[in-house]
């Protein structure tokens, strides 16, 4: 049996790597999770700024000039303002619609400072040119005071590119453009999957920071069959 | 197959779902990138790839009509690169895969390439995915310039 041996391999030494003919599909396979950073840098910070418009839309009732804002109908309740079905529609600096309604919105008479309650938030809100997204949270509070806005019970956002982000909880600082949970997140598009504990949109959604067990899955076939539909071959 | 001893076998690819885990993922629209940081692992399958820091780089989106998203053009590993695949072991410094050459390079001080007792020690390993060739390169420098190390034992004869 030949002992032990240090055998000098001359410097191009080569050695067969075999991989089967799908060999550099493994690596290709997160192309499609970078869809991600064009949602989250739109929609979520988007989605807050719109429902922020809806609150002032409310508060500002006289400024004419604010997109179509129907109040619904109003009333007062044990003192407190009642909206039913308030709604805002209006367009986005690009010239796009966006429309956001609520089943109820309160506030506590003669307290205009004081923060909105809302129930059975919905919102459609451009991506860009082709897509768009649909916000719902069942419910939130609007604090004009801190220029927050919590979002609860459960944010679900679709896009009609096939992106779904679910979120237990949100909080806006609208003054710092900053929106962030410190609940678990779940982000699907097509074949990928993330998720995190904890997320950081700031900066405009420029920086979007998933922290605490981060788990990103993502699917071989499913990107792949997508890949081909959608490019033909723009590699 | 040239007649090497101790053909090593990295198979990387297949249909199998990939996951990636870390502590943190931070993606920055502005330097278009996405990083993960941390305990960051790699599995598909039987392979597997340990790194402290990941950074995924994508090509400037073109804002094309559909939502196309950013091309990805380059992962960056640092911090220590660990990557496994039925029996071969693979360690460095620092490793990248550039997605239009589909070249993967492991460097460091010591790349060591592992199999069974068969251990090869070079510089910088470099794997083109799409036939599956490597090369360890020696290190310029070191107690033994110019030449890979490489130790063979009985039993791995196979």
């Amino acid at each position: 049996m030949t002992s032990a041996v240090m055998a000098e391999v001359d410097e191009s030494g080569a050695h067969a790597i075999k991989r089967s003919e799908r060999g550099a599909e493994a690596f290709a396979r997160a192309r499609r999770h970078s869809r991600l950073v064009r949602v989250l840098k739109f929609v979520l910070p988007g989605a807050a700024i719109v429902i922020t418009a809806l609150f002032l839309g409310y508060s500002l009732l006289s400024s004419a000039g604010w997109g179509g804002v129907d109040l619904g109908l109003t009333s007062i309740e044990n003192g407190e303002l009642v909206m039913r079905n308030p709604s805002l529609d209006g367009y986005t600096r690009e010239n796009l619609p966006y429309s956001m309604t609520a089943e109820r919105a309160r506030q506590a008479v003669g307290d205009e400072n004081g923060a909105i309650r809302l129930e059975g938030i919905q919102a459609s809100l451009p991506l860009d040119e082709t897509d768009r997204a649909t916000l719902t949270a069942r419910s939130g509070v609007f604090d004009r005071q801190k220029d927050r806005l919590t979002l609860s019970e459960g944010i679900t956002m679709t896009t009609t590119s096939g992106i779904v982000a679910r979120l237990q909880s949100a909080e806006v600082d609208i003054g710092a453009n900053v929106l962030s949970s410190d609940e678990p997140v779940q982000i699907e598009m097509e074949g990928m999957r993330l998720r995190a504990d904890t997320f950081r949109a700031s900066d405009g959604g420029n920086k979007l920071i998933f922290e605490n067990r981060v788990r990103m899955e993502l699917d071989p076939a499913t990107i792949r069959q997508n890949r081909e539909e959608e490019s033909g071959n723009d590699e | 197959q040239e007649g090497q001893a101790g053909a090593t076998r990295l198979n990387l690819s297949s249909d199998e779902p990939i996951q990636i885990e870390s502590d943190r993922f931070e993606v920055d629209e502005s330097k278009n990138i996405g990083v993960f940081i941390g305990n960051v692992s790699v599995v598909q399958g039987a392979t597997l790839l340990k790194t402290a820091r990941m950074t995924v780089h994508y090509a400037k989106s073109n804002g094309s009509a559909t939502t196309g998203s950013a091309q990805i053009e380059r992962l960056e590993a640092e911090g220590g690169v660990y990557l496994k695949s039925e029996g071969q072991v693979a360690t460095g410094d620092r490793g990248t895969f550039d997605m239009k050459t589909e070249v993967l390079v492991l460097t460091g001080d010591e790349v060591v390439l592992t199999e069974g007792k068969n251990v090869i020690v070079g510089c910088a390993l470099t794997v083109q995915m799409k036939t599956g060739h490597a090369t360890l390169e020696s290190c310029k420098s070191g107690e033994s310039p110019g030449r890979v190390r490489m130790l063979l034992t009985p039993e791995s004869q196979n």
